[in-house]
């Protein structure tokens, strides 16, 4: 108990099942994301537990985004971590990609939580000693075919969060991020549904245990959620800067 | 700006609580008053008044009260 969290992106998938996790130890959970009934229901859902301040906003407006912060503020609260889950998927081969598009992947997936971390380290909004974790991905270092914004937003995610580890340490801030391969989420399932028909499942006719890419198999949400609440946790207090890979048995 | 704007500003700066903004403060006392916080300094009074500061100008302030005056536009 007595802990105060930031969870961007916590409208479902990761995001959700880190507020479900962190939701044990903590008095205050500032929820973002874009649907505000979605953040609503996940406000319901822990009445009477804990105080959720759910935050509708749209990371991609760069000039608003520490409006989120502001919820400190008003409420009086100083964090003890920030998780930042938003994230944005896309398969675009190299020919059909656009300029926007990387832009929005940047935008979403890095510049975002570069812009909240800078001000999260201001001591108005967070207290010595308090964690950082953003989600990244397994792509980011395995550069997978057709998701090539995708991947290079998420590396550049990882390389950020390295020079901000070094840059924080006065205030003993750390800054880690998780790197999952395949997660159940419902970001996932999309992509699913948009790939299947165009991959064969067994192209090079070996069995699925040496073909398949993720031998554990899809990784359920939460368990991607308990590593990122051991990163925030104390028992991670001397670690920082680094990339944390869930791949369940991903050869990389 | 506001003066509330400004304290925010400086207690960034000076990564110190907003209790400890006071004009009297010495720069040189606080352990934070650095090369980084050079360009904190040169940053927000760039985006307050559009002056851009040489970091010998700012190395040459004494006092959080000092700040409070670079910031004016």
């Amino acid at each position: 108990m007595g802990k105060n969290y930031l969870v961007v992106g916590a409208s479902s998938g990761i995001g959700k099942a880190c507020v479900d996790k962190l939701s044990d130890e903590a008095d205050n959970i500032i929820i973002a994301a874009r649907s505000k009934d979605k953040l609503n229901e996940i406000k319901e859902q822990y009445e009477g537990k804990l105080n959720i301040y759910p935050v509708s906003c749209d990371v991609t407006d760069l000039e608003h985004i520490n409006t989120i912060l502001e919820t400190c503020k008003v409420k009086d609260i100083k964090l003890n971590g920030m998780v930042y889950s938003a994230g944005m998927d896309g398969t675009w081969p190299i020919k059909v990609n656009n300029t926007v598009l990387m832009q929005e992947m940047m935008k979403v997936n890095c510049f975002a939580f570069v812009e909240l971390a800078k001000n999260f380290y201001s001591k108005r909004f967070s207290q010595d000693g308090a964690s950082i974790v953003a989600i990244s991905s397994i792509a980011s270092l395995t550069n997978e075919v057709g998701m090539s914004s995708y991947c290079a937003s998420k590396a550049a995610l990882n390389s950020y969060i390295k020079t901000m580890a070094k840059e924080f340490l006065r205030r003993r801030i750390r800054v880690n991020a998780v790197l999952p391969a395949g997660v159940s989420t419902p970001m996932a399932e999309e992509k699913g549904k948009l790939l299947s028909g165009l991959v064969p499942a067994e192209s090079v006719g070996q069995s699925k245990a040496f073909s398949d890419p993720q031998p554990l198999g899809t990784i359920p949400a939460d368990i991607i959620a308990a590593q990122v609440a051991f990163l925030v946790s104390e028992y991670a207090g001397y670690t920082t800067g680094e990339l944390l890979t869930i791949g369940a048995g991903w050869a990389y | 700006m506001t003066r509330e704007e400004k304290i925010e500003i400086i207690a960034d700066i000076l990564e110190i609580e907003l209790e400890e903004v006071t004009e009297e403060a010495v720069l040189a006392d606080f352990d934070t008053w650095d090369s980084v916080a050079v360009l904190g300094v040169i940053s927000a009074v760039s985006e307050a008044t559009g002056r851009y500061l040489h970091a010998e100008e700012i190395l040459q302030l004494s006092t959080i009260g000092d700040l409070f005056r670079i910031l004016e536009p």
